[in-house]
């Protein structure tokens, strides 16, 4: 198991630096003179030339690439130019609230998700297996924009219930606060919700034509044994699976519902940077959520081994 | 067909058919046949003949849909196992009959240990506490022979070889001492020498612990250090139905005495071995008269027109043949 985590971790390393390297390139091709737009109007000739030898601008692309590199294991993002700080700072301010949101939403998939692919299995071609397979089609027909914007519609503007927008101020309530989360955990959750609803729904259906389904009956277990303790635990595999590696693009992805909801998150400092060119602030950010990524998918790899006893590696050896 | 034992098991004109959008397909059309205490009984015959579906339908474990018993009855202990509620049944499976099936690599839950998949059924019908269903199922493991099985009890189905998971299954199935193991060909996914150990161990325990066993299988060689009698199916139907030497060297259809000359025996001396031409029948569709008709050696005009009743053809010797008294006549002429 040691040298499972080590080997992936060294992958992350490779993929990281390869990220990295993407991302530089790609914001150096886009058009525009970065000197130009950091430094304030009717700067001179010489003023630019500063700024370029400041911010390394004049050097190679792969010296500034290695430049950059060198920041990364102390976290040295370098400073955004449109927020005049540390990049590193401002992460750390939306970080959280990003993290939070998309605990939130996950929560909402596990639940609602889960428990809706199951019913609508066990119960197959009932009343609550069309409407799950009804409701699931049009979410995940639906764009996450527009979510938002009935959901504002009818909670906020006409029902008064919840909050149109933002997050909860300093010093809110815990229960007060999560009114905040509702709408946009929602919005951010539904695709989501209806992928594993529909994936746990056919996993299950799959598990339960299984041999060892029909072994547990001639034990003389009940249907609920049956179901849910021998379908759910092989059912769940691949569900988990996705929901997983789902968690990481909840939090990097939030961007249109962090914009719509007007979110404090880093989605919505990552789509401000892109429009005014702040290179530092943009891969920065992407730096950071690749890691995240990352590091969840190797949460889901350990979790995967302890749900499916057979790629528990190094415990294997046939008995004859 | 054991008259001296006391009766078990007494299946009477089982039909259960698969309703399916091609028409209704009759795998099992009218079964019937009896289980002593003690008794093994060997179903035989050809893939899609009914065997497992007659196992299936004595647990009521047929899918449903598309699948149904249709008529018959299953009296096992004085009780008609195909009335029963829910609830009953499950109380008769894996308790009074336990049953272990044709392919060991697929029939263990792959995310549970072995220990907890045998320790379930005794916790649930026997009552015992956890640590007694552990000590009971590591027992249980030592009874089919398997070594170390304190250390085998911990392990998952994949760290076992496919003989050994089959014995786990053997453990499993008897673990609540049932009266009845009922075994859908046990050994037909095995290696040849595995095959042999597997079926000796269900011979061994069948006179240890004094088990009924209801064995399907289409191989012969199997059956024959096994079983005491010999059910023959044929497209959902009995044609042969008597003690396992008459049905031997004795045949009085067709059918299984086509089905004896198309295994190599030591005791014979032959020089090829006979093949039943043709495929079996569509169980939509079935041929008018004898089902087997298109494919006998001895078939005659009769054969196509009218179905042949089963009938004795001498004492304790079923056979749904319409030669079956004077058949060793009839058939004479064919073998020579």
């Amino acid at each position: 198991m040691l040298i499972f985590i080590l080997r992936r971790l060294y992958q992350t390393v490779i993929v990281v630096i390869g990220v990295v390297l993407l991302l530089s390139f790609m914001m150096t091709i886009i058009p525009g003179d970065v000197a130009q737009m950091r430094a304030p109007k009717g700067a001179t000739e010489e003023m630019l030339q500063n700024i370029r030898e400041k911010f390394h601008l004049d050097k190679p692309f792969f010296s500034r690439f290695w430049i950059y590199l060198k920041g990364l294991p102390t976290f040295d993002l370098g400073d955004s130019f449109t927020y005049k700080r540390p990049v590193m700072d401002i992460i750390r301010e939306g970080l959280p609230w990003s993290i939070k949101l998309a605990i939130v939403a996950e929560i909402i998939i596990i639940i609602l998700g889960i428990l809706a692919g199951v019913i609508s299995s066990v119960s197959r071609y009932s009343f609550w297996d069309v409407l799950v397979t009804i409701t699931t089609t049009i979410l995940v027909a639906m764009p996450i924009y527009w979510i938002g914007r009935l959901l504002q519609l009818f909670f906020s503007q006409w029902l008064s219930w919840l909050p149109a927008a933002g997050a909860p101020p300093p010093g809110t309530a815990f229960f007060t606060g999560l009114k905040y989360y509702i709408m946009p955990a929602v919005a951010l959750a539904a695709i989501s919700t209806a992928y594993v609803a529909r994936m746990q729904r056919s996993s299950m259906l799959e598990v339960m034509r299984q041999d060892y389904i029909q072994t547990a009956r001639a034990k003389g277990l009940s249907n609920r044994r049956v179901t849910y303790k021998h379908g759910l635990k092989n059912g769940l595999i691949p569900v988990v699976t996705y929901i997983g590696i789902d968690f990481g693009v909840l939090i990097g992805a939030a961007v249109l519902t962090e914009i719509i909801f007007n979110w404090p998150g880093i989605g919505h400092k990552v789509y401000n940077a892109v429009l005014q060119r702040d290179h530092t602030m943009v891969i920065g950010t992407v730096f950071v959520l690749v890691l995240i990524f990352v590091f969840i998918n190797l949460l889901v790899d350990i979790s995967y081994a302890f749900l499916d006893p057979r790629i528990r590696l190094g415990g294997g050896q046939e008995v004859t | 067909m054991g008259a001296n034992g006391e009766r078990l098991l007494e299946v009477r004109g089982l039909k259960t058919y698969f309703h399916t959008q091609a028409g209704v397909v009759k795998a099992v059309d009218g079964v019937s046949f009896d289980l002593d205490r003690g008794e093994a009984l060997a179903v035989v015959g050809e893939s899609g003949c009914g065997k497992s579906v007659t196992a299936l339908s004595i647990l009521n474990l047929i899918p449903d849909p598309p699948g149904k018993v249709e008529e018959g009855e299953v009296i096992f202990e004085g009780r008609n196992l195909l009335e029963l509620s829910d609830r009953e049944i499950r109380q008769v499976r894996g308790n009074h009959i336990g049953m272990i099936f044709q392919d060991p690599m697929t029939s263990l839950n792959p995310v549970f240990t072995i220990g907890n998949q045998i320790r379930e059924p005794i916790q649930i019908h026997l009552g015992l506490s956890r640590k007694e269903a552990k000590q009971r199922a590591i027992e249980l493991l030592e009874m089919v022979e398997i070594p170390q099985a304190e250390k085998r009890y911990k392990m998952y189905p994949h760290e076992f070889s496919g003989g050994m998971r089959q014995r786990a299954m053997i453990a499993m199935a008897l673990s609540c001492e049932p009266m009845m193991l009922i075994a859908d060909e046990p050994s037909t996914a095995l290696d040849v020498t595995i095959q042999a150990q597997i079926m000796e161990l269900i011979g061994r325990l069948q006179r240890e612990i004094n088990l009924a066993v209801m064995l399907i299988t289409h191989d012969l060689g199997v059956v024959a250090g096994v079983a005491e009698a010999v059910l023959v199916m044929y497209a959902g139907k009995v044609v042969e139905y008597a003690d396992i030497g008459r049905v031997y060297y004795n045949s009085r259809h067709p059918y299984a005495w086509s089905l004896m000359r198309s295994v190599p025996r030591m005791d014979e001396k032959r020089e090829r071995l006979l093949t039943i031409g043709g495929s079996p029948p569509s169980l939509i569709n079935l041929p008018p008269g004898c089902s087997f008709s298109p494919r006998c050696p001895f078939a005659e005009e009769i054969c196509s027109e009218q179905e042949p009743p089963l009938v004795e053809a001498e004492p304790g010797h079923l056979s749904a043949c319409h030669f079956a008294r004077d058949f060793e006549r009839h058939g004479k002429g064919v073998e020579d």
